[in-house]
């Protein structure tokens, strides 16, 4: 299929400019843009705006997060809440904030900790990375650290504790500062994820150090993963449905992907927290759950239309 | 190329090669040939560095190819594998780019003045926007060896080559390799598993059998039918038509006479 990058970039970004617009003006109280007076310039800038741009900022981050999983490991289906890097970092964030309650970023950087503490559990456990293999023992680890948060937590699920409803400046600040240096790196090391599509003894039989590489993007990964989660919680199957759906609209080239899941990314989560807003007032549903939803059935699909095959889309 | 007492065994396992000393003229193309574990692919992973000897050595312009960077020893030998894999999608001219790695920094821009010359050499020009999904058996071929030209080496190593392509990629591509070692000068040395090729696109025949060397010389000199009945078991004849000779196999039943 011809694919047409402009167009698509062209669409999904008037379609980010009306959700956010609709993001921005809608809700429990409605807001007319032209005509605020301070009520509803509160609502809009102290409530509205930091949750919106938390959305976008960790709808990309876990959307590129995907891209490199599933690039670094060649498997279609890597996805960061899937092969528990998103619970290992919501675990040790947990234990963090028990442990080291006053140290400062101490979210930030027990989040880290969990999410390399699985990944390399991940490795440890699966080292020839087959690629369902990987999935399942990813699925256990997930399972294990989710159940351990729970005998922690036992009066909270993990789904229905994220909620970008308490997002305020000041824990959005954070996010956005790691989101934006992370994001930016990802763009410039983006094509190395087009490296990994030929096989390692054929990249290192042209000088390439194929670990340096895997592994730069797989540390970035966690890296993004953990950020979102230690700041917002865990966000599943963003990294699975949007680098397919990028695949789709802008070919399979990584600098053209990864830009186009920024996009996207910040898209369905923002598309996903509106929707959850709006359709129980004055009630809520999560962005989490949304994402199931949406999510479950999206994994089903491409595991029925691939049977197998790696990074069709 | 000098190859001297190169012995590897994989571990616990009675395979690899041993004593291996032979030495790649520059400018030459030369076949590896032998049975089923005969060595040759051992011999190929131990020249394209995927493999480090047990004890020998393979030296390039008189120092030990352990001496060279990745990079470096990148910028002179080139490696074409048997099976070359895909894991994703990309374009020709992508993948054709990736063999400038050697000359850059992986944050560098690709420099396709120097890509060009070599798409249009091998005629893929019109195909570097394609997908490589979309390219037959025989064009994926080309491709990579563009690829490996993009390195701009002095060797080239192929592991047979035309094993996965049909009758007619398999002559054309054939040629295409002895056109680069005339044209480009290139030295090659390949693995071949069809008698006739190395035969017929060599000038050095390196024969194995059991991980050693059994035979080293000329085509004519090595793929004589008593070799070819000792090496691989099987009765040939050598047949001389207008096109040169052929190594024609006979039926197990009939002797050579």
């Amino acid at each position: 299929m011809k694919k047409h990058p402009v167009w698509a970039y062209s669409s999904l970004l008037v379609a980010l400019l009306v959700l956010i617009t609709l993001a921005l003006t809608q809700g429990a109280t409605k807001v007319t843009l032209t005509a605020l007076d301070a009520g509803q310039f509160n609502t809009l800038f102290n409530i509205r705006l930091p949750r919106i741009i938390a959305a976008l900022i960790s709808g990309a981050m876990l959307a590129v997060a995907g891209d490199f999983f599933q690039a670094a490991l060649r498997n279609a289906i890597a996805d960061p809440s899937i092969l528990g890097i998103s619970a290992g970092a919501s675990l040790f964030q947990l234990i963090g904030g028990l442990l080291l309650p006053t140290l400062l970023f101490n979210k930030f950087i027990f989040a880290l900790l969990g999410g390399l503490v699985a990944f390399l559990l991940l490795i440890l456990f699966q080292k020839k990375m087959d690629p369902y293999r990987l999935i399942l023992i990813g699925v256990a680890l997930n399972a294990m650290f989710s159940g351990i948060q729970q005998i922690f937590t036992p009066t909270t699920s993990s789904s229905s504790a994220v909620s970008f409803a308490t997002s305020t400046w000041s824990t959005v600040l954070f996010l956005v500062v790691l989101g934006i240096i992370g994001l930016m790196l990802a763009l410039v090391i983006a094509p190395w994820a087009n490296y990994l599509k030929i096989g390692d003894a054929q990249l290192k039989t042209l000088g390439l150090s194929v670990t340096g590489v895997r592994w730069s993007l797989l540390l970035l990964a966690v890296f993004l993963t953990s950020t979102v989660t230690a700041s917002v919680g865990i966000l599943p199957f963003i990294g699975i449905i949007v680098p397919h759906v990028s695949r789709y609209f802008v070919g399979h080239d990584y600098r053209q992907v990864v830009p186009f899941s920024v996009l996207a990314g910040a898209f369905l989560l923002l598309l996903s927290d509106t929707i959850g807003r709006l359709i129980v007032m004055p009630n809520e549903i999560t962005a989490a759950t949304i994402l199931a939803v949406i999510g479950g059935p999206f994994l089903i699909f491409i595991l029925a239309r691939q049977g197998g095959r790696r990074h069709a889309s | 190329m000098q190859v001297k007492q190169l012995t590897y065994a994989y571990p616990n396992q009675n395979r690899g090669v041993t004593q291996l000393t032979f030495a790649i003229n520059p400018g030459t193309m030369t076949a590896i040939i032998g049975p089923n574990g005969s060595g040759k692919s051992t011999l190929f992973k131990l020249l394209a560095r995927e493999l480090q000897p047990d004890s020998g050595t393979i030296e390039l312009e008189q120092q030990p190819i352990t001496h060279f960077s990745a990079k470096e020893y990148a910028r002179k030998v080139a490696v074409v594998h048997q099976h070359n894999q895909l894991y994703d999608d990309i374009s020709v001219l992508d993948l054709v780019r990736f063999g400038q790695l050697p000359y850059h920094s992986l944050l560098a821009e690709p420099d396709d003045a120097q890509i060009k010359p070599i798409l249009d050499y091998l005629e893929l020009t019109a195909l570097q926007q394609q997908s490589m999904n979309q390219l037959s058996g025989g064009q994926q071929q080309r491709v990579w060896l563009a690829m490996a030209l993009a390195q701009q080496p002095e060797y080239l190593l192929l592991d047979e080559p035309t094993t996965y392509l049909d009758l007619h990629f398999q002559a054309s591509f054939m040629e295409l390799l002895a056109k680069l070692n005339r044209e480009l000068h290139l030295t090659i040395v390949m693995i071949l598993h069809d008698l006739n090729q190395a035969l017929h696109f060599s000038q050095r025949v390196i024969m194995l059998a059991d991980g050693r060397i059994v035979a080293g010389g000329t085509p004519e000199t090595v793929l004589t039918p008593p070799h070819l009945q000792d090496v691989f078991r099987i009765n040939t004849e050598l047949v001389t038509t207008k096109q040169g000779q052929f190594i024609v196999q006979l039926p197990t039943t009939t002797t050579a006479d």
